[in-house]
């Protein structure tokens, strides 16, 4: 599903932020990012989610080579691409329902299957009562959770979230993980960032580790009892 | 699936409110421009279709008796040559009322020596030798002169044509310097939007879609920018011809509008909102390609 060969990325003139990153994510598989604060993850998501192109290396994603892939199938990929995103990026002008809507209706989707599919999603992850809110009004959990509902609204080949339980509580934070990783047995290929152990002691997910823009893969190892 | 129009940009009041006003002051000094090369296209249209098929014959003979003899025999000759339609003297009372705004309301015409003037009309399609027309005449009228106004239409032409040019120049000056402002406040809200339009792009949205919200909201500031072009255009006209009513003067010619002057303008403001919307989509989708 990705494949990194190589890959270095530099902002500029200065010293790379990823260097010589290779790894292979098989179709349906989960992964976590790990690594501390300024080690690379975003940078390595955000070339994952297409936002920009590496500054050496080849990139293969969804069969496509990214270095020859046209404008239009960037798109199209991009449209199978879901993002979770520390700081939300929810649109502020924007109701609750219209920005989880979005990227529905940017795929085209009736406006039936906007209303019915976005408002029971909003519903599971708690945020009924905010439909019409703006997200100026919200708490930053429910805004997590917000950026969430529209990350996974048209159920995404490949899900990226970063640090997507920081700001929510315990109780929310696990039924979050629970969507992802029933998407991922629904087939979609997850990478979450995270520089929680406890999200990583608790499922049986390899990672890719990052220190200094240098990336290291660890394999799975056995999850821990820990009560739900 | 298709993406339909998804309106995904916050609303800029303010930007669109100062652009609407500032549009509308260029389609006022470009329709303004339009209506001088138009007016000055149909006044030189007129002035060419009064003076083709006509010529003035003028008697100089300075005794009187003899200017009447030469006069009679002239008119004579002129209307027995093929192609002639009417030949008739200008009589003391018109000649009086041609020079009245020059010399004023007074009875020294009749003791002034003044040409005789007869005024030829010819027949439609027909085209006659002006030089032959001279010799025949100067034959038995020898102070007759043949004016066939081609000299001074000539150089009226010249002047209008020149004016013409100089209105077109100026429509064109300001459709540049539209053009230039809508580019600029496209880029300006394009910044102002960046945020929006990078989550737009990264949630799948193609360049048409985002360029098509642009375009969108600049179709209607085109628009309402052209409408107030269009009014403001409307109450000059309506007070210059209003002015004009009350100037009793042979000087000045009648204002009035042709049909194709008012349609040109009442199109305005559409063709300012296409021109508007055109050159948003145009800058948006090549500002759209720095992004990946």
């Amino acid at each position: 599903m990705i494949r990194f060969d190589n890959v270095g990325l530099r902002y500029g003139p200065g010293d790379e932020v990823l260097s010589d990153v290779s790894f292979h994510l098989e179709p349906g598989s989960f992964h976590f990012l790990t690594g501390k604060s300024g080690a690379g993850k975003s940078s390595l998501l955000k070339l994952v989610y297409l936002s920009c192109q590496p500054s050496r290396g080849l990139i293969h994603m969804m069969d496509q080579d990214l270095n020859t892939a046209s404008r239009d199938t960037l798109v199209s990929m991009r449209q199978g691409i879901g993002v979770v995103f520390q700081d939300y990026r929810l649109l502020e002008h924007l109701s609750t329902f219209e920005n989880v809507a979005l990227p529905l209706r940017i795929k085209g989707a009736s406006e039936d299957q906007v209303q019915e599919e976005v408002s029971e999603l909003l519903a599971w992850v708690g945020l009924a009562d905010h439909l019409h809110e703006l997200p100026s009004t919200l708490s930053g959990g429910q805004k997590q959770r917000a950026s969430i509902a529209r990350a996974v609204v048209t159920a995404p080949k490949i899900l990226l979230a970063d640090e997507p339980t920081g700001n929510v509580d315990d109780e929310m934070a696990l039924r979050l993980m629970q969507l992802f990783v029933e998407m991922n047995k629904v087939g979609t290929t997850l990478l979450i960032a995270t520089h929680d152990t406890r999200w990583v002691d608790r499922y049986t997910a390899p990672q890719l580790h990052l220190d200094n823009g240098r990336l290291s893969v660890m394999p799975a190892h056995q999850p821990m009892a820990v009560d739900p | 699936m298709s993406q339909g129009p998804i309106n995904f940009l916050p609303d800029e009041q303010t930007h669109r409110g100062l652009l609407n006003w500032v549009i509308g002051i260029m389609v006022f000094l470009t329709g303004m421009a339009i209506v001088a090369g138009l007016q000055l296209g149909i006044m030189a249209d007129g002035w060419r279709m009064s003076a083709a098929g006509s010529l003035t014959v003028q008697i100089v003979a300075v005794e009187p008796d003899d200017r009447q003899r030469q006069t009679k025999t002239a008119i004579e000759i002129l209307q027995k040559t093929p192609g002639v339609a009417t030949a008739a003297i200008i009589d003391d009372a018109e000649m009086a009322a041609l020079l009245e705004p020059w010399i004023g309301a007074t009875s020294l015409t009749a003791k002034l020596p003044i040409p005789a003037m007869i005024n030829v009309t010819l027949m439609r399609g027909v085209t006659i030798d002006l030089s032959a027309l001279e010799t025949l005449l100067q034959a038995e009228v020898p102070d007759a002169r043949v004016d066939t106004h081609e000299q001074w239409l000539d150089d009226l032409l010249s002047l209008a044509i020149a004016a013409q040019m100089i209105a077109a120049a100026v429509v064109v000056m300001m459709l540049v310097a539209t053009i230039a402002i809508i580019v600029f406040t496209a880029r300006s809200s394009m910044l102002a939007q960046r945020e929006t339009v990078e989550i737009v792009h990264m949630l799948g949205a193609k360049d048409s879609l985002i360029s098509g919200a642009f375009q969108k909201r600049f179709w209607s500031v085109g628009l309402r920018g052209g409408l107030i072009g269009l009014l403001l255009i409307a109450s000059v006209i309506g007070g210059l011809f209003a002015l004009s009513l009350n100037v009793q003067s042979a000087y000045l010619p009648r204002v009035t509008f042709h049909m194709e002057t008012v349609i040109i303008l009442c199109l305005l403001p559409v063709v300012t909102g296409l021109i508007t919307m055109w050159t948003a989509r145009v800058t948006v989708n090549r500002a759209l390609l720095d992004m990946v």
